[in-house]
């Protein structure tokens, strides 16, 4: 057996399905249904069909033609209409009876002209009618023709009509040869009535008279059609239609509108002041919120023109505080702190709550037993995120979180996510003592406690007795064993204990974290509460560094952590505590969040910074939190050094305040410096000069004061040449011309004091007068005229220099006696030499120095001299100051929250200038300090004292350790 | 922070036993260095000495709390246990009473537990014994005193109480002010 192998056919085989498979062939038909066979015979029906359809087609053929010969037709010869004769009964011939249109039954496409039984009649009368009339016509067209054409061709017509006869005879006996060729013409000739019904018929006949390009104006048909169509449509029909047209209308409005819309926007009309004015409705607001965004977006593109970005700013802010209803501070704040479109995520963000998570306690149970006994009670929860072990999400819970039996077993902690991430960043160690210094209500301590697994002590300190209470329940609830919880104030914790491993200091913020959880925050903050939160921050932050102990084997850490995320309550705060102790800051270990700033606006703080870390609730979907880990290094602590600088350097301050109060004291400012070291050697001369130096160099002091830039350098130049005033002097002298810069700058620092001065003048009058007489009498006439300004007025300083020594700070001679000079005395009014300039130049120097008349030495001690009087304003302040601070010193010792706050002052602008005149206030500063801290340790002292005679031996015992 | 007195001693100690007996030893020699009671406001805190050492630092009027409060002396120089001894006493307990799920938030509530809330009691409970009030899934729930012996229990009308209310973890969401 076997295949046979048919190696021929095999090749040539196409591999197909298998042979049971075998593919059905075509099937044929007995039948043809060409044309070419015998065809099938039809039914009456479709004889009909055909015979309509027949009747369209040569019914159009003739149109098309006539259409094409219209315009020929009147001038061709009537051989040609023959010749068209012809062809309609070749035509006809083809198979159709001419005289089909009658039988024609009603149908719905010749509704319109066939008419059912009673109309029908009367159509038909019409017709009847209309067929003699075209029947005359045709006639006489027929025998026109007949006529016409005398040869052959009327044979054919013959022709024809004999066949036209044959056919009317199968069909319609009764119709006549003459009514038939009449009605023939009537298709021919009367082109427009055919066409007419034609349109109104039928579609095909429609477009085919459309296509022919008829005479008649579409409107007309649409109008008839419409008009047709409406009377026979049913009632639910028009109602179709009719509300199609009315959909077809409200789109069209709708898209003109939405075109308007979007017109609208584009185009974001600034409002006028009156429209700004006006209160505006909630969803309005959004809008032009919006708008404005889109605006601020592509400002170069869709501003107007006489609109600045400020306007479209202060608009926006405005805006949002109605939408977002924040005070206008807050909003303030928030737009600086960050680029617009995260600023409306913020807000929005900060609309709706966090999700609410929990902290499995650790020392109780573990978080795969938490969520599984949790889930059997109903509550939906997923671990909270890779970052951390202890943490839970819950979505959603038929029972009340905070209230179930494992809630109430201490077996977790409801507790924002954020709260986490100090506690992370702490990283305590077992057997390490650590403090929380505002601990309530007890989630970052139970935290650590758990951390620590109950070893070790945990202090947990919070200033708030009532809050404090928390911290009991909570640490009891949570089976904490190893701590102690106290109310002190966190400003003097050091007095009960130092040397700890570590300290989380979470600071008492405003809260501009988690304003989804207090929304009170966006309108009861302000400037004051921020600054008060400030300053109780760098008090707080001092005082856990402080109480850290840096030889620590394993910490020596502080965490600051605030849910703030106002840069003046955080990196404000660290860079404060960078500068005031020697800590570093460290890695936090969390290995999310954004980096703190470090810079922020005009504020520039320590590189380092960036190793802080920021959550946001838009971004981290956590509360708005700060966390900073510093390493301490030593007990060291810089109060002076680097004081200098209570704030982060400040780069371009606000601008108007810093001018008006620096044209006030134009002339005071630069002079401070010099005056500690001459009078004040106290504070050390090689540190003053430093700190002079650094003012004339500093370019960010050229960048604090762009306006009066030339202004301030050159005054500043001469206040570091007077430094080595007395060196350089000589050999200035030589090359120096007489009156010129010298006038410029003593013209610009005087006019200002121009008024205090001539106060002065007229009390000093008198003694200059002598003096000036005596001047001049030694030196002749001719120096009125032909001295060189400086010159004189050199002299005229020099002599007049005990007389100014004697003056008040302000107090300059001006020698108003002289009228000649009386100008360029005002001019150079300021030129005149201040008592510690005169003091250095000796007597004898002082007539070579007059003789040789250099202008560089009046420079100098102008220089000296505008300087001066604010200088000595500062002793005496600082003098008054300090008598004061005597006079206070036990009251604010007593007072403790006033002792430290009011040392550190938070934004002054004075301050933040780092001027001379701040950095002189600071070193007086600095010296209250140390008074205050002297007198702050006696109270310690003394309170200690008490305790000790309250206290048992017990505290005594235990106080060297505290040493 | 005062050691307690004779008296104020053996008051403490035998409120304890009668929760945990015997048990009462463990508490005072334990492998993890010695721990002490001492009073403070009234309060007695039971606390390691380590702790303590660095808890005398505080001033008294700053004070709070050191370690864990195990209960206050009234004004009728009584000694009442707080919830906040659960955490001592629960370990060491000798007469337990589990309740079951429905009776359980009754209990957390401040109520007694009923003869029908009873799911498993320890054997030989005597009558009027502290007793150590659990979950059914071992959650320790509070401290009560046996309403009936575990014979009584047996025998006992549904209604019965079983468990006389004491305190209850559910103090430290219904009075967290006066916790201590």
């Amino acid at each position: 057996m076997g295949r046979k192998a048919l190696y021929d056919e095999a090749a040539k085989k196409k591999k197909g399905p298998g042979r049971k498979a075998k593919k059905q062939k075509d099937p044929t038909f007995a039948f043809k249904l060409d044309d070419e066979g015998v065809s099938k015979k039809l039914s009456h029906r479709q004889k009909k069909r055909a015979m309509k359809r027949t009747i369209k087609k040569t019914e159009q053929l003739e149109k098309k033609n006539k259409k094409k010969n219209k315009g020929k037709e009147s001038a061709l010869l009537t051989s040609e209409l023959v010749t068209v004769k012809g062809k309609n009964a070749d035509k006809k011939l083809s198979g159709v009876p001419k005289n089909s249109i009658k039988p024609k039954p009603f149908t719905d496409e010749n509704n319109s002209w066939l008419k059912p039984k009673k109309k029908k009649k009367e159509a038909s009368d019409d017709e009847s009618e209309d067929d003699v009339a075209n029947g005359v016509d045709g006639s006489d067209a027929s025998q026109e023709i007949d006529e016409g054409s005398d040869d052959g061709v009327g044979e054919e017509a013959s022709d024809g009509s004999d066949i036209e006869e044959d056919a009317s005879d199968e069909e319609d006996g009764s119709e006549q040869e003459e009514e038939e060729d009449g009605s023939e013409e009537e298709d021919g000739s009367e082109d427009e009535d055919d066409c007419k019904v034609g349109k109104l018929d039928d579609l095909i006949d429609d477009e085919a008279v459309e296509d022919d390009g008829s005479d008649e104006g579409d409107e007309e048909s649409a109008d008839e059609e419409s008009g047709s169509d409406d009377e026979d449509m049913l009632p639910i029909e028009k109602a179709a239609k009719k509300l199609n047209q009315q959909q077809a209308i409200e789109r069209e409005e709708g898209e003109n509108e939405l075109q308007l819309n979007i017109a609208d926007r584009e185009i974001f009309a600034f409002p006028d002041e009156e429209e700004i004015e006006k209160p505006l409705g909630i969803p309005e607001t959004e809008q032009r919120i919006k708008d404005i965004l889109m605006v601020l977006s592509n400002f170069k593109k869709f501003h107007d023109e006489n609109r600045s970005r400020t306007e479209y700013i202060e608009l926006l802010k405005s805006d949002l505080c109605t939408y977002f209803s924040y005070n206008r501070f807050l909003i303030d704040r928030l737009v600086d702190l960050f680029p617009l479109t995260e600023l409306m995520d913020f807000l929005e963000a900060s609309e709706t709550q966090r999700p609410m998570t929990i902290r499995t306690n650790s020392l109780k149970t573990r978080r795969k037993d938490l969520a599984q006994a949790l889930i059997a009670r109903g509550v939906n929860l997923d671990p909270v995120g890779k970052w951390s072990k202890v943490g839970l999400v819950v979505y959603n819970s038929s029972v009340p979180i905070g209230a179930t039996p494992e809630y109430l077993a201490g077996h977790y902690m409801i507790q924002g996510a954020a709260s986490m991430l100090p506690v992370m960043a702490l990283a305590p160690k077992e057997n390490e003592k650590i403090l929380d210094m505002c601990a309530a209500p007890g989630g970052k301590a139970t935290h650590i406690a758990a951390v620590m697994k109950n070893t070790g002590t945990l202090f947990a300190n919070d200033v708030n007795r009532e809050r404090a209470k928390a911290l009991i329940g909570n640490f009891h609830r949570m089976g904490i064993i190893n701590s102690v919880i106290c109310s002190y104030d966190g400003r003097h914790f050091t007095k009960v204990m130092t040397s700890f491993d570590r300290v989380l200091l979470d600071a008492p913020c405003t809260g501009t974290g988690v304003i989804s959880k207090e929304p009170s925050v966006k309108i009861s903050k302000d400037e004051v509460d921020v600054q008060r939160c400030c300053t109780l921050q760098k008090d707080l932050i001092l005082e856990a560094i402080d109480a850290i102990n840096p030889k620590s084997p394993t910490g020596g850490y502080l965490v600051y952590s605030t849910c703030s995320v106002l840069p003046e309550e955080n990196e404000w705060v660290v860079d404060y505590a960078l500068r005031k102790r020697d800590v570093k800051l460290v890695e936090t270990g969390l290995d999310f969040g954004n980096p703190g700033f470090v810079s922020f606006r005009q504020f520039r703080f320590h590189s380092s910074m960036k190793l802080a870390r920021r959550f946001y609730p838009h971004t981290h979907n956590m509360d708005g939190f700060f966390v900073a880990k510093l390493k301490k290094f030593s007990n060291a602590k810089f109060d002076t050094a680097k004081d200098d600088k209570s704030e982060p350097e400040v780069k371009d301050v606000d601008f108007i305040e810093r001018t008006s109060d620096s044209e006030q004291e134009s002339s005071e400012k630069p002079a401070k410096p010099k005056e500690p070291k001459v009078k004040a050697p106290k504070h050390g001369r090689g540190k003053n000069r430093a700190k002079v130096s650094l003012n004339g160099d500093d370019p960010t002091l050229a960048e604090k004061f762009p306006r009066k830039k030339e202004k301030f350098f050159a005054q500043a130049k001469p206040a570091r040449f007077k430094v080595d005033g007395t060196e350089f002097a000589p050999k200035e002298r030589k090359n120096k011309v007489p009156g010129g810069e010298d006038d410029i700058e003593s013209r610009s620092t005087s006019k200002k004091n121009k008024l205090k001065k001539q106060k002065l003048e007229a009390k000093l009058a008198a003694k200059k007068e002598a003096l000036a007489a005596r001047e001049k009498s030694a030196e002749g006439s001719s120096d009125t005229t032909n001295k060189p300004q400086g010159k004189r007025e050199a002299e005229r300083a020099d002599k007049s220099k005990n007389d100014a020594r004697t003056m008040a700070p302000s107090a300059k001679p001006s020698p108003e006696s002289q009228s000649v000079n009386k100008k360029k005395w005002k001019k150079n009014k300021n030129d005149l030499v201040p008592p510690e300039s005169a003091s250095n130049v000796t007597n004898g120097q002082k007539a070579d120095e007059s003789g040789k008349s250099s202008s560089p030495a009046q420079r100098d001690s102008g220089a000296k001299g505008v300087q001066k009087r604010p200088a000595e304003n500062g002793l005496e302040t600082a003098a008054k100051k300090k008598k004061k601070n005597n006079k206070k010193g036990p009251q604010q010792n007593s007072n403790p929250a006033q002792s430290s706050p009011g040392n550190v002052k938070v934004v002054s602008p004075s301050e933040t200038s780092g001027s001379p005149q701040s950095q002189l206030a600071k070193s007086k500063k600095k010296q209250k300090k140390d008074k205050k801290k002297a007198q702050n340790v006696e109270a310690g002292l003394k309170t200690n004292s008490t305790q000790k005679t309250v206290d048992s031996h017990k505290k005594r015992k235990t106080k060297p350790a505290k040493v | 922070m005062k050691v307690l007195n004779e008296e104020q001693t053996s008051k403490v100690f035998d409120k304890l036993a009668k929760y945990i007996g015997d048990n009462i030893k463990l508490l005072l020699d334990r492998p993890d260095g010695k721990y002490c009671f001492r009073i403070h406001k009234d309060r007695v805190f039971y606390v390691s000495e380590k702790v303590l050492r660095m808890a005398s630092n505080v001033p008294i009027k700053n004070f709070i709390s050191t370690g864990t409060c195990i209960g206050k002396f009234t004004h009728s120089k009584k000694f009442h246990l707080h919830i906040t001894a659960l955490n001592y006493v629960a370990p060491y307990a000798q007469n337990k009473i589990w309740v079951k799920p429905n009776a359980e938030q009754q209990f957390l509530y401040g109520h007694n537990v009923l003869k029908s809330g009873l799911g498993r009691i320890t054997e030989n409970t005597q009558k009027f014994q502290g007793v150590v009030v659990y979950s059914m899934n071992d959650l320790p729930l509070g401290l009560g005193l046996a309403g009936r012996s575990t014979a009584e229990c047996k025998h006992a009308d549904p209604l019965a109480i079983v468990c006389l209310h004491q305190t209850d973890i559910g103090e430290y969401v219904r009075s967290e002010d006066t916790l201590i």
